[in-house]
């Protein structure tokens, strides 16, 4: 069974579980968080790779002792760890109502996930291993997040990678519990944690460079943010900025550019790192990652905006010019 | 930059395409004319004159920008590109999470 087969399976089994009405709501999340078109789509057609909701199923190829139910738990509980942080972030940041229901079916959600780590962990104590401290540092960081864009100010870099990371926090209990149950040494679980961090941020930043005037109209961007630290004009001016001009700071500034060059570093960075633990389909992937994410980097450098544009018309050019 | 197209139907497509992609000004008033496009699929067959003249509009702009070698978006295709770019219908909103997954 594939990896995302496997998650489609689990999911199915865990909403059954749940009785009405709650399995209904359950069956169609992906649809209440605007993930996809229609409400009965499973979760493996919302992504168009294994590594958000199947990470430790990848990182499984180069641990040939681990056991196949190990496996599973600790699939099961990256799955229900990342859809329930794409529901925490959007009633956080406001884009869905947080009705009673959806609120219901992510604490059910949160139950299966921390059942599927312990099943994984065992009795192994260890402070990256503990879904309710990775799962206090996601929203904190969310939440700090938002309070830094909406004051509109300069941001440097490094603490635009270090807030969005800590949103990612949940990305790492599943992979490194496996590691743990695979006896994996420390050097190498440091290794992973590596890749971790180098996967969710080298996602995170392209979604960040195509999203920022959408995020902007939701109340700020990490763009605009990052974008500041280029110029010297008082905040006051930059808040007084129509579109157009904001426009013309980000793509001028440069830092779109950076951001997807960062990307692809970080993608590098996990194409290297599994040469080594022998990850290769991870690398693979992230070989794939970093070549497409270099091509948007010479194009933005060449054609600032490319990168948003290129999205907003690849669904039409894959229907038309396919 | 002006863009050589062809008579050939998808070379001329793909010309746009590659235009809007590279110009952003381009890709602007193209997403500005389409939201003007206000036209129901029920509608297409006798498409009401103001958005015939919106799309003659928009028609005459690709034309200017691909060097005049340019058919012209019929009403269907114009509905099409309103449907993805101006309603997004076909691009699903992304999240942190969700690596563009048509990208």
């Amino acid at each position: 069974m594939s990896s995302l087969k496997m998650v489609d399976d689990i999911y199915a089994r865990f909403a059954d579980s749940l009785g009405e009405p709650l399995k209904q709501h359950a069956h169609a999340l992906a649809f209440t968080l605007k993930l996809v078109p229609v409400p009965d789509a499973p979760w493996s057609e919302v992504f168009g790779h294994e590594v958000t909701l199947a990470a430790p199923a990848l990182f499984a190829e180069a641990m040939p002792h681990v056991s196949d139910s190990d496996m599973r738990d600790a699939v099961a509980a990256q799955a229900f760890a990342a859809i329930e942080a794409f529901g925490t972030d959007r009633i956080e940041d406001r884009q869905v109502s947080p009705t009673t229901e959806l609120r219901a079916v992510l604490a059910k959600i949160r139950g299966a996930r921390d059942a599927a780590l312990d099943r994984v962990r065992g009795p192994r104590k260890d402070t990256t291993l503990d879904f309710d401290i990775a799962h206090e540092r996601t929203l904190t960081s969310i939440r700090m997040e938002r309070r830094i864009l909406a004051e509109q100010g300069a941001v440097p870099f490094q603490t635009y990678e270090s807030v969005s990371l800590g949103k990612q926090s949940v990305g790492f209990p599943p992979s490194l519990s496996l590691a743990f149950a695979a006896g994996w040494t420390t050097r190498q679980r440091r290794a992973m944690s590596q890749m971790l961090t180098s996967i969710w941020l080298g996602l995170q930043m392209p979604d960040d460079v195509v999203d920022w005037e959408d995020d902007l109209r939701r109340g700020g961007a990490w763009a605009v943010s990052l974008a500041l630290t280029t110029v010297s004009r008082p905040m006051r001016a930059i808040q007084s900025l129509g579109p157009a001009d904001v426009r013309e700071l980000v793509f001028s500034s440069g830092v779109l550019v950076k951001m997807l060059a960062r990307a692809a570093w970080h993608f590098r960075r996990v194409r290297l790192i599994s040469e080594v633990l022998g990850t290769h389909r991870l690398g693979a992937w992230a070989a794939d990652r970093e070549r497409h994410t270099r091509a948007l980097v010479s194009n933005e450098r060449r054609s600032a905006g490319y990168a948003a544009r290129s999205h907003a018309l690849i669904a039409w050019a894959k229907e038309v010019l396919a | 930059m002006t863009i050589q197209a062809t008579l050939d139907p998808h070379a001329q497509l793909r010309a746009l395409y590659i235009s809007l992609l590279d110009n952003h000004s381009h890709f602007e008033e193209f997403k500005r004319l389409l939201a003007l496009y206000d036209v129901k699929p029920e509608q297409l067959d006798e498409e009401p004159a103001e958005a015939a003249a919106v799309r003659e509009q928009l028609n005459t702009k690709i034309r200017a920008w691909l060097g005049g070698h340019f058919d012209g978006l019929s009403a269907v295709q114009a509905l099409q590109w309103r449907v993805i770019l101006v309603e997004e219908r076909f691009n699903v909103a992304l999240s942190p999470w969700k690596e563009s997954n048509l990208w």
